[in-house]
């Protein structure tokens, strides 16, 4: 004999589908969270980012590199403002707001200070001195996005953040390269790129 | 043995590990040697646990790095005294990259994928052309990490990945530089520059 179709669920249905809410639930909150938590890690970038580009238009601006040096300096300002602009977006669709870039040269040094950088924008007196803080702006990017890939979930994010700090470290060898010439374990000398923190 | 590189005869990697100067003799040292402070081993450990899923993904990596490896190790040879020592330089740190990755399979209880005997790296007939071989392979390189980041069901093991790759993208800036190219055309690193 055919069980008669009947619309109440029995205990165990009702279970299963309270089950399910309560998964779609916390499936939804934990997407809002690893968005929240994405947001948190884009909006360090670019602060980390705003750090770099201010720190290659203070070194352009007080006009010490030579004409070669300087047109390095610059083709790497715009690739470092490509990199605002992308995480300037990609935080805009996170719904965060983006930290403003250093108002002065001794708010940017204040930033250095809270890393493993030696030199500072105030004291740049020769090439060499600027092409030195250039390459350690590079390494602190290059730190950022090393402690920043574990945490974001977005995998879109994973991949932008992944090829910004490989660009960084193309960077950092460039000035490497510029600092010890001829010298290719100092300009290169890690087999895996971690940065500064 | 690794093949095309002399002329198109097969060359023993034996002989050819040899003929690649110092740092390229015993592979084993090698292993320890351009990865920085922080030995192998506790690289490895500090990338966390490797889940099943990335073993495969490893292995792909590896079979690359293997690849490029055999192309520094033939072609070094045929290098000028300005490119030699930057090829010797990365060949090193191609070896940490290889050994980082195939003790990343060994942690999750995997194979780590095996050089193949030979492989098929052209016919480069002088420096430049090396240069241009390993410029390909490197991009290669870059190409496939980039595809797989993502992929990698681990954070800390993506970060470890994500620190060979910006070591590759690297050794391509200067090998562009070598090639007379911008040695950083691309904000984003892809391989496809």
């Amino acid at each position: 004999m055919e069980r008669a179709f009947s619309w109440q669920l029995t205990r165990r249905e009702a279970a299963a589908l309270g089950a399910a809410a309560g998964a779609a639930a916390l499936g939804a909150s934990t997407a809002s969270a690893a968005r929240h938590g994405d947001g948190d890690v884009l909006r360090s970038l670019l602060r980390t980012e705003r750090l770099i580009a201010f720190g290659y238009q203070h070194v352009l601006g007080i006009r010490l590199l030579s004409p070669g040096v300087a047109y390095l300096a610059t083709s790497f300002l715009a690739q470092e403002q490509q990199h605002v602009a992308a995480l300037s977006g990609q935080a805009a669709r996170l719904g965060v707001a983006a930290p403003s870039r250093p108002s002065s040269v001794a708010s940017a040094d204040r930033e250095l200070d809270g890393h493993d950088v030696s030199s500072r924008l105030a004291d740049l007196h020769s090439q060499g001195g600027c092409v030195e803080l250039l390459a350690q702006l590079e390494m602190v990017g290059e730190g950022a996005y090393f402690l920043a890939l574990p945490k974001l979930t977005d995998p879109a994010l994973q991949r932008i953040a992944a090829q910004i700090m490989a660009t960084e470290a193309q960077h950092a060898a460039v000035w490497g390269g510029i600092l010890h010439p001829g010298q290719i374990r100092k300009a290169i000398p890690d087999a895996f790129v971690e940065g500064r923190p | 043995m690794v093949r095309g590189v002399d002329g198109g005869g097969l060359c023993s990697r034996r002989r050819l590990l040899q003929g690649a100067g110092a740092g390229t003799a015993a592979s084993g040292a090698i292993l320890l040697a351009g990865c920085g402070s922080t030995s192998l081993r506790a690289r490895a450990q500090r990338a966390g646990p490797v889940a099943g899923s990335d073993v495969e993904l490893l292995n792909g990596l590896l079979d690359l790095e293997n690849q490029t490896i055999a192309a520094y190790t033939a072609g070094i040879p045929l290098l000028g005294p300005s490119a030699a020592p930057a090829a010797r330089q990365f060949l090193e740190q191609e070896l940490s990259h290889a050994g980082e990755l195939a003790g990343l399979v060994k942690q999750a209880h995997a194979k780590p994928l095996e050089p193949n005997p030979n492989y098929n790296l052209g016919h480069p007939r002088n420096g430049t052309e090396v240069l241009m071989l390993l410029h390909e392979l490197e991009r290669r390189q870059l190409t496939a990490y980039f595809q797989t980041i993502p992929r990698i069901a681990g954070g800390s093991l993506r970060a470890s990945v994500a620190t060979i790759v910006a070591n590759d993208a690297q050794h391509i800036s200067i090998l562009r530089s070598q090639l007379g190219l911008s040695p950083v055309p691309a904000a984003f690193a892809s391989g496809n520059e």
